[in-house]
């Protein structure tokens, strides 16, 4: 041994020439370059690495990969994240890493106390205890006191991860013996390879054991593939990456947590293949005993992979206990290492014992158990039962099970394949696949490695001739000795006392007595025995505990395994960092964005921006030094109804409609008239949707015979365009109309207020703006400030409005010219806040406030939009419909609350007297008006327009205010000042 | 940006949108010597004029900037009573060039387009995701050329900055 006390001086797949040192629960050890945590706390001797779920019992490092069940660590420092098993975090310098699930220690828990109370906390002990008064009352704490890792405090750095898509003919998912031959098999005929592999180097079991292939370690052939697979450009090969999801049409879920770049810190991949190949191996099962969750109680295989790839002996004296053969092949590797074995308890009868014991001289326990393990915080001994009940003690500091193998179908049963029980296995198997997905190897359930290989040349070789590649004969590898898999099945010891601590799930810290109270309290399906007892839920999913959860249902319940069936296997397979999903969609580009060309001039000016629909990023006032938001949007809507103002309208949804029958397309969108509109001239109208509720409203204006430039709302621009597309291609296919989105085409500088003309005289424009000659509501081209221009008049303010459209390309110049002209007129950039102060002062309707999808225009008081000759448009029938019915009807009014200045949030429910009962109606709007100098609100009130004059009660939170009920207009209700 | 690509947001580029029948298409174009391209999302060419099918009677003529007055006039824009649309679309796109030898990956990142030449060939050009929006791809010389929506472009060249 080295410095490090349970380290072989030689051996191992470290490299020795590179110590690291890394710090575990404050304190500095050293490992090596080709180490896991896991495997550096045991060669410094560490088992006891954290405490349980529930009952806080010590808990050590169980596993050696992705099924580790207890070692679960918070990493601190630049890479903080949580609960990452301890086997698959890899060694490297500046590693911090701490226990969970415990305070201060693992070895000091004050929480341990939980185990002495144990008896009085079964599965189901909070749904049924914690329902007086109220669960939330106790939810805090007991929160508090569950769980695993918590989430890093600080901020992470952004670690540059990313996402990327691949395609290709194959994709291998594992790079063990079989995933390596059935890639190198489809390298050779040409076809795109990705192959993945979740360690860190290629070989999977290969590593862990010490078989001879031709003559040669195992890993030579191993290497020789590798080499062979590296140099062809067509292969990518993913080390260190798990596959932890599979979708619909092949496609994989991948995640390489070490990308060789070093700007990538990690790296999703959405990788879809024609064919996929499975070959993820088998993951090994624990035993049910009493404290077989102890610190020193692994699985086999992890004991294996520990002394053979790492170096590293997790203890000095050992025993195997198991119920199948595999294990053996660990007493042959502890022999040859000279460890000492106290001796192999094998449930199995003598006469099922084969070659596997050939050549052990250590003492063989036939047709014994393991009843109990002792000790503490380490195994100290285990006291084994022969069939007739007589007991023995063994002294030991290491227990190896082997409960037989599952194998790893999660990917395979993600893919809606089907999966069958194998009684010969005692586990589930892939049976029926439902995408383009073969199953090789210990996965497919072949556990002997020889016949393994020869299948999965077999189906490689068809996989590819099905795509139409041509397959070159493999040499199939001679391997050293192999013995035959036998199991037979022991889902739990005998002689199991009632309070024994025997886990079937060791994360989620549930036993077997769990398991036989949720049956006895009715819960007798996989299913809800899961949700009951929470086995094979959370980060673990079962991965060595759910098929002896489901063996030993099936005993109770004098049923087959294959009759109870599996729980659903669920993505990720493992866990893995949310950033390695999002990709670079972090930061900036968190979500996606939208500017106008004012964008860069708004945020110069102080704006403040946040998003106003579609994505767009709009300014919503312009606070000057030391002002509140209140009183920059007052300030802005005092200069809009008094003076002049101008604000960025370029989000507003636009489309080009032609075609010989746009003009009965339009008619039938909009439930007013179109079809008499002159040329030159606009309509306002409201879109409705086939339930006959507001869609959307907007101003359409014919350019010419056929020809219509319509705009939308900004939020809804998207979903309009999408319903004009439907009507066109499903319902009148046969007509002409093309539409084509020019919303990015046009830019919009809309100027408001009483001062507005001045400000386009200033600016210089080749059209006539008089009142007379340019109406409200017409749309003229012409040239203002030297540049083309469209210019509307349009109003949302409830003033006289030019909306000037140009090309982006001369957007900026023309808002500086804006500027430059109104500059001696006081003008000034107003925000979105400042545009709902003034179209609620004015009682337009807005989407998303008072047209929330339940409403349609007799509700708004826009009865006089419903076209009494077009019964045709869209969602007409389901007014009338609906409204035949004379039900009562939530109308838009205005309101006058009294509410001393303050502003009301949106959404606050109108009741009877203000009552704690259902609500007849809300608020929907409420600001501080400049022409009223108070407080306004707009709502839908139930029979709204008939109580007009009444007081009614609005609940906002604890307080009750009161309202005066008025029409919804408080501005200008003649619009004298519009068409000004 | 850790890859060894370049890009560049390109000039504005003078972008016609074009939908209708086929043959009305193809009579539009003839004066410009203009073919249709043979196989949906793919492109023609003629002297610095690009046309790409991008629909079944959806297509984007891309011109360099200075033939836009010329194009316009020669397209009539203004003209609904054919069998064809066309609009004038130059300020709706962003173009962006990717080019180098990761340009394939910076493509990986950006959208799920199957960029091998045998499923996206040498005159492949196609509306596909792009960042998480939806925007118009074309091959060129050593990478590619990608069109999105111009108010997005900002948020594009962030992305190329993280990358």
């Amino acid at each position: 041994m080295t410095s490090s006390p349970l380290r072989f001086q030689t051996g191992g797949h470290i490299n020795r020439d590179k110590p690291i040192e890394f710090e575990f629960n404050g304190k500095i050890y050293t490992g090596f370059d080709g180490d896991t945590l896991a495997s550096a706390l045991l060669a410094n001797g560490i088992f006891l690495t954290a405490r349980s779920f529930k009952y806080h019992r010590p808990r050590g490092v169980m596993g050696a990969g992705v099924e580790e069940p207890s070692c679960l660590v918070e990493l601190l420092g630049v890479h903080a994240a949580g609960n990452h098993a301890a086997t698959k975090v890899e060694l490297r310098t500046g590693l911090r890493a701490k226990s969970v699930n415990c305070w201060p220690s693992p070895n000091f828990d004050l929480l341990s106390i939980n185990q002495f109370f144990s008896r009085l906390l079964p599965a189901g002990f909070y749904y049924k205890t914690f329902m007086w008064p109220n669960w939330h009352l106790f939810e805090t704490s007991i929160r508090r006191a569950a769980g695993l890792a918590a989430a890093p405090d600080e901020r992470i750095p952004d670690h540059r991860y990313e996402t990327r898509w691949w395609y290709g003919d194959v994709i291998v998912v594992g790079a063990g013996p079989c995933g390596l031959l059935a890639a190198m098999m489809a390298s050779r005929s040409g076809a795109r390879v990705m192959i993945v592999d979740d360690h860190r180097e290629a070989g999977g079991h290969l590593r862990a054991s010490r078989m001879i292939i031709n003559g040669n370690p195992a890993l030579d052939w191993v290497a020789a593939i590798v080499e062979e697979l590296d140099a062809n450009p067509e292969v990518t090969r993913l080390q260190d990456a798990i596959a932890w999801g599979y979708r619909e049409s092949n496609q994989l879920m991948i995640t390489e947590r070490n990308p060789l770049e070093d700007h990538v810190f990690q790296r999703g991949w959405k990788a879809r293949a024609n064919r996929v190949i499975l070959a993820t191996g088998a993951i090994e099962r624990n035993l049910i005993f009493a404290n077989n969750d102890r610190p020193g109680v692994m699985l086999a295989s992890a004991v294996q992979r520990y002394a053979n790839e790492y170096a590293v002996m997790p203890g000095r004296r050992a025993v195997i206990f198991t119920n199948n053969s595999s294990a053996y092949e660990l007493a042959h590797d502890l022999r040859s290492l000279g460890i000492d074995v106290a001796g192999i308890v094998d449930s199995r009868p003598s006469s099922a014992i084969g070659v596997e014991q050939q050549g052990l001289d250590m003492p063989l326990f036939a047709e014994h158990q393991v009843m109990t393990a002792h000790g503490g915080k380490k195994v100290q001994a285990v006291t084994i039962r022969d069939k007739n009940g007589v007991t023995t003690r063994l002294n030991c500091d290491l227990l190896a099970l082997s409960g037989g193998w599952n194998p790893a179908v999660h990917l395979f049963s993600q893919s809606r394949g089907t999966l069958a029980y194998d009684a010969d296995l005692a586990s589930f198997v892939p049976d029926k696949p439902s995408q383009q997905v073969i199953c090789v190897g210990a996965a497919a359930g072949q556990m002997n490695l020889a016949f393994a290989i020869v299948e999965t040349a077999a189906l490689t070789s068809s996989c590819l001739q099905n795509q139409g590649f041509t397959v070159a004969a493999v040499a199939t590898p001679e391997l050293s000795t192999i013995t035959d898999y036998n199991i037979h099945p022991l889902w739990k010891v005998d002689g199991l006392r009632p309070g024994d601590k025997a886990f079937i799930d060791i994360q989620n810290d549930v036993t077997l007595d769990d398991i036989g109270l949720a049956m006895r309290e009715g819960f007798d399906t996989v299913e809800h025995v899961k949700r009951y007892t929470t086995a094979g839920m959370g980060i673990d999913q079962g991965k060595i505990g759910n098929v002896n959860v489901i063996g030993n249902m099936a005993e109770a319940s004098n049923k087959t395994p294959g009759e109870i069936g599996t729980t659903t296997f669920r993505s990720p397979f493992t866990p893995v960092d949310f950033g390695s999903i999002a990709g670079q969609r972090s930061g900036e580009v968190v979500l996606p964005f939208r500017h106008t060309p004012i964008t860069k001039w708004n945020k110069a000016q102080g704006a403040v921006m946040y998003e106003a629909g579609a994505r767009w990023q709009r300014p919503g006032y312009f606070p000057v030094a030391g002002e509140t938001m209140q009183n920059a949007i007052n300030r802005e809507a005092e200069a809009v109804r008094y003076g002049v103002g101008v604000y960025d309208g370029s989000p507003l949804g636009k489309f080009d409609i032609s075609g010989r029958d746009a003009a009965a397309f339009i008619d039938l969108l909009y439930t007013n008239d179109f079809s008499d509109l002159e040329i030159g001239m606009g309509r306002y109208g409201i879109m409705l949707s086939e339930d006959g509720m507001i869609l959307d409203d907007g101003v359409t204006f014919k350019l010419a015979e056929n020809h219509y430039f319509m705009s939308t709302s900004t939020g809804y621009a998207d979903l309009v365009f999408r319903h004009m597309e439907y009507i066109l291609q499903v319902e009148r296919p046969s007509w002409q109309v093309w539409i084509t989105p020019i919303t990015s085409q046009w830019c919009n500088a809309t100027i408001c207020g009483p001062k507005a003309r001045d400000v386009l005289v200033a600016l210089g424009t080749s059209v006539d703006i008089s009142a007379e000659a340019f109406p409200f509501m017409a749309l003229r081209e012409g040239i203002v400030a030297d540049m083309p221009a469209r210019i509307c008049r349009v109003s949302f303010t409830g003033e006289v409005s030019f909306e000037i459209n140009v090309w982006p390309r001369h957007a900026e110049a023309m808002w500086h010219r804006i500027m430059e002209a109104g500059a001696p007129l006081g003008i000034l950039p107003i925000g979105s806040e400042t545009s709902h102060v003034l179209r609620v002062e004015k009682g337009f309707l807005s989407l998303g406030h008072e047209v929330d999808g339940t409403v349609d225009p007799f509700d708004l008081g826009m009865g006089w939009i419903m076209s009494r000759t077009k019964m045709h448009a869209i969602g007409r029938r389901s007014v009338d419909i609906r409204r035949e019915s004379g039900k009562p009807r939530r109308e838009l009014i205005g309101l006058l609350p009294d509410s001393n200045g303050e502003l009301i949030p949106e959404g606050a429910p109108i009741t009877p007297n203000g009552d704690r009962v259902a609500s007849e109606g809300f608020v929907s709007a409420c600001v501080w008006s400049v022409v009223k100098q108070r407080v306004i609100a707009l709502g839908l009130l139930l029979n709204g327009r008939a109580r007009i004059g009444q007081t009614v009660f609005i609940r906002d939170r604890e307080k009750t205010i009161k309202a005066i009920v008025t029409k919804p207009c408080f501005h200008d209700p003649q619009g004298h000042r519009l068409r000004g | 940006m850790g890859y060894q690509i370049s890009t560049e947001r390109q000039a504005l580029q003078a972008t016609f949108d074009i939908k209708g029948v086929k043959a009305a298409v193809a009579r539009k174009l003839s004066p410009l010597g203009l073919a249709l391209p043979s196989d949906r999302n793919t492109t023609s060419r003629s002297n610095d004029i690009t046309l790409c099918w991008i629909g079944k009677s959806h297509w984007l003529l891309v011109a360099p900037a200075e033939m836009e007055t010329q194009l316009k006039a020669s397209l009539v824009p203004d003209d609904t009573t054919h069998d064809c649309r066309v609009v004038l679309v130059s300020d709706v796109f962003t173009f962006f060039s990717i080019t180098g030898p990761q340009a394939n990956d910076i493509m990986a990142i950006a959208s799920p387009l199957d960029t091998r030449p045998k499923k996206f060939p040498e005159n492949g050009s196609t509306f596909s995701e792009l960042f998480g929006i939806r925007g118009l791809i074309l091959r060129q010389p050593n990478g590619f050329t990608i069109a999105i929506e111009q108010s997005y472009a900002d948020m594009v060249a962030a992305y190329f900055r993280k990358i």
